[in-house]
């Protein structure tokens, strides 16, 4: 069967580069990636590839801490509950249309 | 900016009556019909596609099609639109000390939408988040811009093979009025699935004291497709047998992205059985392509002749089959 064997195209970034774009410091990411805001393991942080979404939930992460003073635990649950809503509203937009 | 109303039931040729079925009857006519894929004026056809489109995303949802329905009532006595911060806000940059406003062309959502029907997104509630104030740096030195957020209206096939869309982005800036016009190109890659981000670097908000400009974010959001429900990166096609098809077992002809492929159902076929065609789906992670699902739904003649119906009847007698026996 054709196209099985087609790569997918993910713009990805290195740690340092996602220091440079977001502003955020490494212990911080480590901090987010240790309670699971990114889905990244903390030992994985220097080699591991992050995306537009890894950046995307930094920076809203780091908005909620400093612009609305969240502890992270309540980042985690926004951050939670944002993806769940995401979720259901696909599966609420495949079942309306079946 | 004055938004303009959008005749969703006109859009899609219907009364505001309609009932579900129509909507979606109407609307899987029409999309086949401007399907950018099959149509010969292709920038015509993209256009209504997308009109269509939206129209569905809207009519198609019973939430969304009251919210309509009771906007464009108010509407046309002269409703105004929700003040900011209410759900439709999405496009302004909370800088501090600044607003900027955004209207963005080419995402394939009119900005009618994107005022009433993007804030249901919960992600739309912390558009305009950004790196200003707060956070490395005091508010008189050099502070980023905002990062902004927008939806981006995907078709399969661009979700298939990636594309290159031209966008136009309109600035205002909230102090003076002032507005700004620029156009670029966003590369969508292959493999580019509902929710999906595409980070387009500098093109947020202004930066403030010499800072650099924040980030626009797009969400990918799929266009609806007339024959393919999407679920992750498995395609689903609901796939009409006749009695006699699922009795007996038949070979029919289904579509995928890449045009119509064979598909044998085998005797006995249930409604609701799910007949899988390999790597016909949308690129996913790790370059496996996810599958196309043909889920059986069983068809009935609404009207049969003399003869079908003495052919029915000599079945009815014969047969030993009751669907609400127990075993």
């Amino acid at each position: 069967m054709s196209g099985g064997e087609q790569p997918i195209e993910r713009q990805s970034y290195t740690l340092e580069a996602v220091l440079e774009i977001t502003g955020v410091e490494r212990d911080t990411v480590l901090r987010y990636c240790e309670i699971g805001v990114l889905a990244i393991g903390p030992d994985e942080i220097d080699d591991a590839d992050f995306t537009d979404e890894s950046i995307r939930r930094l920076l809203l992460a780091e908005h909620l801490r400093c612009q609305h003073g969240l502890n992270l635990v309540g980042v985690r649950m926004i951050m939670e509950l944002t993806a769940e809503v995401e979720r259901l509203r696909e599966e609420l937009r495949f079942q309306l249309e079946s | 900016m004055a938004v303009e109303f959008k005749d969703y039931y006109r859009s899609l040729g219907l009364p505001k009556t309609a009932s579900d079925d129509e909507i979606k009857k109407a609307f899987r006519n029409l999309a086949r019909k401007h399907h950018p894929d099959v149509a010969k004026d292709k920038a015509a056809a993209e256009e209504k596609f997308k009109e269509i489109n939206e129209a569905y995303e809207v009519l198609g949802d019973p939430d969304k099609r009251r919210k309509y329905d009771t906007l464009g009532a108010n509407w046309k006595q002269g409703f105004a639109p929700p003040p900011e911060g209410d759900m439709g806000g999405g496009f302004r940059s909370t800088r501090p000390g600044d607003a900027e406003e955004f209207h963005f062309h080419g995402t394939g959502f009119s900005d009618f939408f994107e005022q009433f029907f993007g804030g249901q997104d919960i992600h739309r509630g912390f558009s305009g988040f950004g790196r200003g104030g707060g956070y490395g740096g005091a508010a008189t030195g050099p502070q980023r811009g905002g990062d902004v957020e927008s939806d981006l209206l995907v078709t399969l096939q661009e979700a298939l093979n990636g594309s290159v869309r031209q966008l136009s982005l309109r600035r205002i800036d909230g102090q003076s009025g002032q507005a700004r016009t620029e156009t670029f190109r966003v590369r969508i890659p292959a493999g580019a699935t509902e929710g999906r981000l595409i980070r387009v670097p500098g093109k947020g908000g202004e930066g403030l004291n010499g800072g650099s400009p924040g980030d626009l974010f797009l969400r990918v959001r799929l266009a609806r497709h007339p024959d393919f429900r999407v679920r992750g990166n498995d395609l689903y096609h609901d796939l009409l047998l006749a009695p006699w098809e699922a009795v007996l077992g038949t070979t029919v002809s289904v579509p995928t992205l890449e045009g119509q492929v064979s598909l044998r159902i085998p005797p006995g076929a249930q409604a609701g059985q799910q007949f899988r065609v390999r790597d016909r789906g949308l690129p996913g992670e790790g370059g496996v392509r996810g599958h196309l699902l043909a889920v059986i739904n069983l068809a009935t003649p609404e009207r049969v002749s003399d003869a079908e119906r003495a052919n029915w009847e000599a079945l009815a007698r014969n047969s030993t089959f009751n669907p609400r026996r127990t075993p």
